[in-house]
């Protein structure tokens, strides 16, 4: 009986026979002692965890999936995003204030990021697409049309319509954006295409960023 | 003591196979850790021009794995079980002549794939690259030479009990052998061409079911397996504990090879299969955790002999970075911890901590030990193996520990998102930190090479003072026969035979007494097919559903298509130039990664990609949205000057793709393939010929209007070989995004996604994004089941 009682300090003691089990292998021989506690607990535990947490997952409960999870996770952060906005309009005085707006641009910049450097390359230098650094534009004379080619494309579709593919505040943000780039140019660019227009309006008065907080609730 | 000298028999071991063995597992590891540190300086000085085609990390990384893996371990492992199973059996091995046949056919293997990998020969699929000449003669080979011999010689042991080393040799001779039918599931197109029978998302899980049991039963098996024998014969001491050896090692073949789809959290793959793949991971780990710790205990306290010393520091080292190597597949088994790492240089410095650390550092341990016994005459240079000693441990440690850092700056710029979740670094920000540490890696490289060196040199010195001729014991015994006969082992009393309780009770505590094992360490066979068993079964629930409910597994997507036949050429010229080895194709569902490359994968998607190259490892940025992202044009430039275009890039130029004409056979070859694997393509020779020629030339003109060349040489802009592989590039993603005309619903997305949408339009005031209506359901439990017939 002794042989089962002896607690792991005794490893060492290579001698004491009590705790050798009785075969030799190319003269290997082997203690009796019991199995670490920790070990026995550690695997028993991540055994008694695997199954509740296969079936959380996988009985067929909504919104638990990676995919769904993830969709919940960008749902948050576009209501992050807009919460302090609100529902924009795709008019005049909207977009001018968030063309003078930088803290929103860089938004605007990460969508234009994804979606438009293609065409218009990094920083809208112009590739397949028109430049949109310089004072020159094909479908453009006041900053408002920049809303409506983002909305219903132009160049019959070589421009694409994004309005099925952006929310409204998308495209304010985006035409923003495209607003704010012009002037940036460094001469590196595509050569000019289309007339020069006017420049844009100055900033609106301060009063409508007042709103923004009051928007929050 | 012997009573008739008739029934009398003598026998010897073969020592000449073990020596022959372990002279190529030092030569190859030598030229291993040299190519190591070459692979490595093609990422800190990519060409520049394509003036050497095989000169590329792509090309020369299978074969930098190939060398550490199944040359430089794999022999070392071989040396390691001829030599302890013949004394654990008390038998000769027994046929010399398949030894010999295991031995040149195993070497001439290596040579085969070492010449054909870096010529482009390859299947493109992970850990099994070699074309499948090479990994039938692999299967072949491992099964008529190897385990034949094995389980042969194990029959005619003299003794009837089997020592746990070997229970772990029968584990990793029969997994391996079934393990590697699974590179045996392609098509061959030719002598040097074949194209996987799966597609994509089961060709996935067949890639990672096949280099997570190469790694399981080729490396941790046989590494735990010649620990058990040589750790104690090094230390002349007993192993700690027989109960913990008994149940490390079941625990260890019964969850192990379940935990293969570990390595595809948050791809495509139906997610019950990757859950499954997570908890036996984390078993996996703990369970060969259980294998160091008794062998670490056995560690504890002893005092060795001086000239056995060496060895010891290098064995001891062996287990505890096997130890750590554990503790990093428990970590690596989880979803959440993987969704950060995975891609990153942490998984390249965890295979390197495998195969440097654990794996050759219980080799060489136990090559120390070994060589004064194999020519019987003391180690040339004591003070050497010490050299050596310090020399692979700094190895070791340059390669994985900046490894670990790279990985973590990775994740760090990749994930990184202000607090309006915008995503901070561009990809290529954290290519300069990687640079670093990749000189670092190379240094390591170097120092383990050179430290193999010293041993080669220490080794070629001892054989030089070998015995002449070697004294080669025979051991005299009686006839087999009795020997082999089973032992009786009394039935242990339960100490609770005179306590008042239940009959199942004291039943219970002599089970866990463990002594019914030692019927079972009586017969090799019953673990063989256990593991056989096992292996199937795990197979069975988590592989096979996949091809048998691929309907509802893959939802069809009806606006992907087929590869146009200069699109196949371009993702041919993909796999040849090994671009998966730096670029994923898999937007997993996170958000940083939808964020930067766009809607998230989909398994559909994959169904025309025989092999799947959705890749391990981002040098580069994920390929999968690729098409439209930039102009062909600019691909173009990149390939043939990537640094022009990205400045950072680690890259190699493929200047020689734009002076290489399009082999309209070779199209049409892959054409042929491709409809005989029963892809719809009607095509003949002429038709071919037509589509590769208009889709071509329409490539070429917007490569041209935008300022590219017409022709470079002889060759038309339209002929040469970048245009496939930029159509190919193009081609990426594209379909998912088809014109909303030719899109129609995934085939399964059914009320379930409708009341989604609502749900998700009631968490958001945003009314409609797209993202939250073009998700296509995974696989769940209950439509496997409606989806019986």
């Amino acid at each position: 009986m002794s042989d089962h009682n002896h607690n792991a300090a005794d490893s060492n003691e290579a001698s004491s026979d009590d705790t050798m089990t009785d075969a030799s292998f190319d003269g290997i021989q082997q203690h009796d002692h019991p199995l670490p506690k920790w070990w026995i607990w550690l695997f028993a535990g991540c055994l008694i965890f695997a199954p509740p947490y296969f079936w959380y997952y996988h009985n067929g409960t909504e919104g638990r999936s990676l995919a769904d999870q993830h969709d919940q996770l960008m749902a948050e952060n576009l209501k992050l995003q807009f919460s302090q906005m609100g529902e924009l309009k795709a008019d005049r005085e909207t977009l001018l204030r968030f063309t003078y707006d930088d803290s929103w641009l860089r938004v605007g910049r990460s969508i234009f990021k994804t979606n438009c450097v293609s065409c218009h390359g990094r920083d809208g230098v112009g590739q397949v697409g028109p430049n949109l650094q310089d004072d020159h534009y094909k479908n453009v004379t006041d900053i408002a049309d920049i809303l409506r080619v983002l909305e219903n494309g132009a160049n019959a579709g070589a421009m694409p319509a994004w309005k099925s593919k952006f929310s409204t505040n998308e495209i304010v943000l985006v035409s923003a954006y495209v607003a704010s780039l012009r002037g940036k140019s460094d001469g590196t660019g595509k050569p000019a295409e289309g007339r020069e227009i006017a420049p844009w309006p100055p900033a609106p008065p301060q009063e409508a960023s007042a709103e923004e907080p009051a928007s929050q609730g | 003591m012997m009573r008739d000298g008739a029934s009398e028999e003598s026998y010897s071991y073969d020592d000449t196979i073990v020596r022959c063995f372990l002279t190529v597992t030092l030569l190859w590891g030598f030229v291993a850790a040299i190519t190591a540190a070459l692979v490595t300086s093609t990422l800190l000085h990519p060409r520049q021009d394509a003036a050497v085609e095989w000169l590329s990390f792509g090309r020369l990384q299978p074969v930098g794995v190939w060398l550490f893996f199944m040359a430089f371990i794999g022999n070392g492992v071989f040396a390691g079980i001829y030599y302890s199973t013949q004394r654990l059996c008390k038998a000769r091995m027994w046929s010399g002549a398949l030894s010999w046949l295991h031995f040149f056919s195993w070497q001439a293997i290596i040579i085969a794939a070492l010449v054909s990998l870096p010529n482009g020969i390859t299947q493109g699929r992970g850990f099994s690259e070699a074309e499948w000449p090479i990994d039938l003669a692999m299967t072949l080979v491992w099964i008529l030479f190897f385990a034949s011999n094995f389980a042969m010689t194990l029959s005619h042991r003299r003794l009837r009990r089997m020592y746990v080393s070997l229970w772990f040799y029968i584990a990793a001779v029969v997994g391996m052998g079934l393990n590697s039918l699974c590179t045996l599931f392609v098509f061959p197109t030719g002598l040097w061409k074949s194209d996987s029978l799966a597609t994509g998302m089961q060709d996935a899980l067949l890639q990672a079911w096949y280099s997570h049991n190469v790694t399981l039963f080729l490396l941790i098996m046989p590494a735990l397996g010649l620990a058990y024998y040589f750790v104690p014969k090094v230390l002349s001491c007993p192993i700690h504990s027989y109960k913990l050896t008994i149940v490390s090692f079941w625990t260890l073949t019964l969850v192990g090879v379940w935990a293969a789809p570990r390595l595809l959290h948050y791809t495509v793959l139906s997610e019950w299969v990757s859950s499954l793949g997570m908890l036996f991971g984390i078993l996996l780990g703990v369970a060969v955790f259980g294998g160091v710790t008794n062998l670490l205990l056995t560690f504890r306290g002893t005092e060795v002999e001086k000239s056995t010393n060496a060895s010891m520091r290098f064995l001891k080292w062996g287990v505890l970075l096997l130890g750590v190597y554990a503790c990093e597949e428990i970590a690596l088994s989880v979803k959440s911890i993987r969704a950060h790492v995975d891609y990153s240089e942490w998984i390249i410095a965890h295979s390197q901590l495998g195969l440097m650390g654990c794996g050759g550092m219980l080799v060489i341990g136990m090559a120390y030990w070994m060589i004064p016994k194999l020519f019987e005459t003391g180690i040339a240079s004591s003070k050497a193996v010490g050299l050596h000693f310090w020399l692979a441990a700094v190895g070791v440690l340059l390669c994985v520990l900046p490894g670990y850092a790279a990985g973590f700056v990775q994740s760090g710029v990749w994930n990184a998102m202000d607090d309006l979740g915008i995503l901070k670094y561009d990809f290529a920000e954290s290519t300069p930190f990687l640079k670093m540490m990749w000189s670092l890696q190379m240094l390591g490289g170097l120092a383990y090479f050179v430290g193999l060196g010293v041993m080669l040199a220490n080794y070629t010195k001892t054989w030089m003072n070998r015995a002449k001729p070697y004294q080669v014991p025979v051991y005299h015994v009686e006839a087999s026969a009795k020997q082999n006969r089973p032992v009786s082992t009394p039935e242990p009393v339960s100490i609770l035979e005179a306590a008042p309780v239940l009959n199942v009770a004291k039943k219970v505590d002599i089970w866990t007494r463990l002594n019914w094992h030692q019927r079972w360490e009586q017969s090799p066979l019953k673990i063989a097919v256990l593991v056989a068993l096992v292996m199937l079964l795990a197979f069975t629930i988590e592989v096979v559903p996949l091809f048998v409910f691929a309907g509802s597994n893959v939802p069809k997507i009806a606006s992907v298509q087929p590869y146009t036949p200069l699109e196949l050429m371009g993702r041919h010229i993909y796999l040849t130039e090994g671009c998966v080895k730096c670029h994923t194709q898999m937007v997993r569902p996170l958000m940083p990664e939808t964020k930067r490359y766009g809607e998230f994968s989909q398994p559909g998607e994959f169904v025309y990609d025989q092999p799947a190259q959705w890749g391990n490892r981002r040098i580069g940025p994920d390929l999968a949205r690729e098409s439209g992202k930039q102009t062909s044009f600019w691909h173009w430039q990149h390939l043939a000057s990537p640094r022009k275009t990205s400045p950072d890039s680690a890259m190699p130029s493929y200047r020689y793709l734009l002076d290489r004409p399009i082999d309209i056979e070779q199209v049409d070859e892959l054409v042929q393939a491709a409809r005989e694997r029963g892809v719809g393509y009607e095509t003949d020779l002429a038709e071919v010929k037509n589509s590769v020629s208009k889709q071509a030339e329409s490539v070429a003109a917007e490569i041209v209007s935008k300022g590219g060349t017409v022709r470079r040489g002889n060759l038309m802009t339209f002929d040469s070989q970048a245009v496939a592989l930029i159509a190919y590039l193009q081609r990426l993603g594209a379909d998912l995004s088809a014109p909303p005309a030719a899109k129609t619903k995934p085939a399964v997305v059914g009320k379930e996604s409708t009341a989604r949408n609502m749900k998700a339009s009631q968490t958001t005031t945003i009314p409609s994004h797209p993202e939250l209506i073009m998700t296509v359901r995974n696989f769940d439990m209950d439509e496997m089941f409606t989806a019986l017939p």
